[in-house]
């Protein structure tokens, strides 16, 4: 008589058949074989959450690249018309308005982002402008100013004469 | 959408920002402080390999999310310039990250190989958050 046989009933390769027990001859070793090549396989397979991680991430550096390209030549350099500052790629132009007292200064939005105009005046205030809107000043005095939304952003008006 | 976001955030979107990129940036140190815990680097934590592993995975979910959110508005909001150099280096970093990221995940979550280079993506990635906390964080808060 050879070694007593586990019984063919044996549990299938799953992850309740104990692992401690390799040297276990016949069926039983057979199944704990075969649970441990279907986890080497199931660890040797992608996961479904990281492949979308991956082309999340990928997605983002992609979308970045694109939008920084195309930006750069979207609302770039509109040319200064008098008595008008433009906001495009995060800046004021000019970034010194010269402007006769008691004349109306428009600022306008051509960015992709909103911003504001900010003087240390509280009466000097935009609010948030969105893109493609503006904002209307009567200057009575000179000012510096600048967009509370992006730090670096800021310009000044001066009077003419 | 940006717009959308000033209103909610009661027009302190930036600041906003300026929380979540620094809750990132720390996110990003305490990764790297538990990858060494398990990596076998120097033990900056006294914590188990075990318990640094599972504080390593929810910490890094936290930050990724975080850090999608403000990359989001990012694009959609200001990305474009490339002036003045603050700017660019924040944008390189930012792609820079991203890109890391992408491939640290295939190798990790798809191709299921790379673990000998996993610390080096790790520094790598920390030193880019790094370089992305200083070109806006820090930019903002010495405007300030």
């Amino acid at each position: 008589m050879g070694e007593p046989r586990q019984p063919c009933h044996a549990p299938p390769a799953a992850w309740w058949i104990p692992r401690a027990q390799p040297s276990r001859p016949g069926l039983w070793s057979a199944a704990v074989a075969e649970a441990d090549r279907h986890e080497a396989a199931v660890e040797k397979r992608a996961s479904p959450g990281g492949v979308l991680a991956v082309l999340l991430f990928a997605g983002l550096a992609v979308a970045a690249v694109v939008t920084i390209l195309y930006r750069q030549n979207q609302g770039t350099s509109a040319p200064a018309k008098a008595n008008t500052v433009v906001m495009a790629q995060i800046a004021f132009n000019p970034k010194t308005l010269v402007a006769a007292k008691g004349s109306e200064v428009t600022f306008e939005n051509k960015d992709v982002a909103p911003h504001n105009v900010t003087a240390d005046d509280p009466k000097i205030d935009s609010g948030t402008i969105a893109p493609g809107k503006a904002f209307r000043l009567v200057v009575q005095q000179p000012f510096e100013y600048r967009c509370t939304i992006h730090p670096g952003m800021d310009a000044k008006v001066v009077l003419a004469g | 959408m940006i717009k959308f976001l000033n209103d909610i955030t009661g027009g302190h979107l930036l600041l906003w920002k300026v929380v979540l990129t620094s809750i990132v940036f720390a996110l990003a140190g305490l990764q790297v402080a538990m990858a060494a815990r398990f990596w076998g680097g120097p033990f900056l934590v006294a914590l188990n390999p075990g318990t640094a592993v599972r504080v390593h995975r929810v910490s890094g979910r936290v930050a990724l999310t975080l850090g999608v959110l403000v990359a989001l508005t990012c694009i959609a909001g200001p990305a474009g310039p490339l002036s003045p150099t603050r700017v660019a280096l924040h944008s390189i970093f930012g792609i820079l990250v991203f890109t890391v990221l992408a491939v640290k995940f295939l190798l990790i979550k798809v191709l299921r190989q790379g673990d000998s280079v996993l610390p080096l993506i790790g520094s790598l990635l920390f030193l880019s958050f790094a370089a992305i906390w200083a070109t806006s964080v820090a930019d903002y808060v010495a405007a300030k």
